[in-house]
């Protein structure tokens, strides 16, 4: 029993020992759980003096850690005399309570008495103090989860724990780090590839501009190579310009108007348009300029006329009853429908040029009475419909060419023709036509084999074959001569087709 | 040697008549003739004989009717 006077302060340190579970005792060491040692002073520790040391929560009160031991200092203790006691109280932390804590308290003396008079010798004293639990330590308790090491290798695991811990905390941080490192990354690499797109996105615009370029290059190219074309086209219009204007030049030098290819179109013309009939057709037979026979005057006339014609159907009788007229101009007809009585009562023509008349339906008189034409133009367009009177009273005219394919009418239509021997006509009985009265071509087939041969294509060979094609009977009158030219084959050629010759 | 036989019906009036189309047809297109070739689609029936005066009366028919289409297109 060490003695300390009642009024000193004094320490001491409680050596904490424990049962283990194999019934040994074991020092504790500095309790690692909240506690309280109340110490009082008197007869078996009932006192009205206590003085507490005690750890709470980690804030220790009266007491501290000295290198792993518990060093209680009682400090103004105002304890009585007497022997001292301690109750230790330990709050073991044991889940199965409701506050988390287990109490264990364990009276015991201090062996410690607080005297009147002098005290021991002053040294901090070593007081054992049993606790109220099985202890188990650390390694007891991991060797009970399983561990199989020593307590040797535990204690060395141990020690290195914290530092473990530390390192693990660092590459925890190093981990979240890494962790934020890559989700900047990955925000980046969306980024970038947002940026890959509009990239792509320029790079596409830039394509469709190149191939833009490109085209416009092409088609400058294209424009340029027409352009040599044109210039090559030029060139050669210039070179026939040119190879023209001597040609016309010769020509005209040659008929004994001297004429130098540098001289005006216009200058050329007049030269043509008073050029001599000596060098003409007409020059064959003996006719002259001063001896002309009146021919130059009826073209002179004739050219005037043609003058005021114009191409619609205001003009297209003008020439209808002119006695003056005897040798038609070329007009232009292309846009006549009507072309009836265009050259009726032309009584003093002899030549028609071949007009073209592509629209024209209705030729009815168109040749009446031009007692003197030799000849005229093919009316072959295949839908003139309109043939009445067309050649009534050409006296002279020798030949002719039709195409019947929508003729309707007839009537007359070579009526005191007799010169006429040639008739060419194509698609004869194809329209509904049902009489064709040729028997005013009195003569027609006669004069020789072309003659006769015309008859036959008219009548057979370009005929349209009406028994074949479902229709009726179309009656053909002939003259008697005519008639006397056909032979009983060819006759009945011309039957088989539909045809009643009369 | 090439054999044919070519059959062609002939109508031929009787002396001093004519022939003309049986049935009706207008004035123009009445043929007026003295020997007919019929078409394989034609028939006799389709043609009767006329005497000469009738037949003459057609033709100045004709010519008259002629002459007044010409009168009225002028």
């Amino acid at each position: 029993m060490k003695r300390i006077n009642y009024k000193s302060n004094f320490d001491f340190i409680a050596k904490l020992t424990a049962t283990n579970a194999n019934g040994e005792s074991v020092e504790v060491g500095f309790p690692d759980y909240d506690f309280e040692l109340i110490i009082t002073s008197g007869c078996n520790g009932y006192s009205t003096r206590s003085f507490v040391a005690s750890s709470i929560g980690g804030a220790t009160k009266n007491c501290f850690n000295d290198n792993g031991q518990l060093h209680i200092v009682c400090d103004n203790h105002k304890l009585n005399v007497g022997e001292l006691f301690g109750e230790f109280k330990a709050y073991l932390p044991n889940d199965i309570y409701p506050d988390g804590t287990q109490l264990n308290v364990e009276p015991q003396s201090l062996r410690i008495e607080l005297v009147v008079g002098a005290s021991d010798t002053p040294t901090t004293a070593e007081i054992e103090l049993q606790l109220p639990y099985i202890y188990q330590s650390a390694y007891d308790l991991a060797v009970a989860s399983g561990y199989e090491g020593s307590m040797e290798d535990y204690l060395r695991l141990s020690a290195e724990l914290p530092e473990a811990v530390e390192t693990a905390k660092l590459v925890k941080l190093s981990a979240d780090s890494l962790a934020n490192s890559a989700s900047s990354l990955s925000e980046s690499a969306t980024k970038v590839s947002e940026g890959a797109n509009t990239i792509k996105e320029c790079a596409d615009a830039l394509q469709e501009n190149v191939d833009k370029v490109s085209e416009s290059a092409s088609a400058v190219e294209q424009a340029s190579e027409s352009l040599d074309a044109t210039k090559q086209a030029f060139e050669m219009l210039s070179s026939e310009w040119t190879d023209g204007r001597q040609a016309i030049a010769t020509a005209l030098t040659n008929r004994r108007y001297p004429t130098e290819p540098t001289e005006s179109f216009h200058s050329m013309a007049d030269k043509i348009t008073n050029m001599s009939y000596e060098e003409g057709w007409f020059a064959k037979i003996g006719y002259t300029d001063e001896n002309d026979g009146g021919i130059k005057e009826a073209i002179d006339y004739s050219y005037e006329l043609a003058k005021a014609w114009k191409p619609d159907e205001s003009t297209r009788l003008i020439f209808r009853g002119n006695k003056k007229l005897v040798f038609a101009p070329w007009v232009d007809t292309r846009e006549l429908i009507k072309t009836n009585s265009m050259y009726e009562g032309c009584d003093a023509l002899v030549a028609v040029p071949t007009l073209d008349f592509p629209k024209a339906t209705n030729c009815s008189r168109l040749f009446m009475d031009c007692k003197y034409l030799l000849k005229a133009f093919p009316l072959v367009n295949g839908i003139i419909t309109n043939f009445n009177y067309t050649f009534h009273s050409c006296l002279l005219l020798n030949s002719v060419f039709l195409d019947f394919s929508n003729a309707l009418y007839a009537t007359f239509i070579f009526q005191g023709c007799s010169s006429l021997t040639y008739i060419y006509i194509s698609n004869l009985g194809k329209s509904t036509l049902a009489t064709y009265d040729f028997s005013g071509a009195s003569v027609w087939g006669t004069g020789g084999e072309e003659n006769r041969q015309s008859l036959i294509n008219s009548l057979i060979t370009y005929s349209y074959d009406r028994a074949s094609n479902g229709m009726a009977t179309a009656t053909i009158k002939l003259s008697a001569t005519t008639k006397a030219l056909l032979t009983e084959e060819e006759i009945a050629q011309i039957t088989n087709k539909g045809f009643t010759i009369s | 040697m090439i054999q044919e036989e070519i059959k062609v019906r002939v109508l031929i009036p009787s002396k001093g008549y004519m022939l003309t189309q049986a049935f009706e047809v207008g004035i123009t297109n009445r043929v007026v003739s003295d020997k007919v070739y019929l078409a394989v689609t034609d028939e006799p029936s389709n043609w009767k004989e006329i005497t000469q005066e009738e037949a003459d009366a057609i033709k100045a028919e004709q010519e008259r009717l002629a002459n007044e289409q010409l009168k009225n297109e002028e």
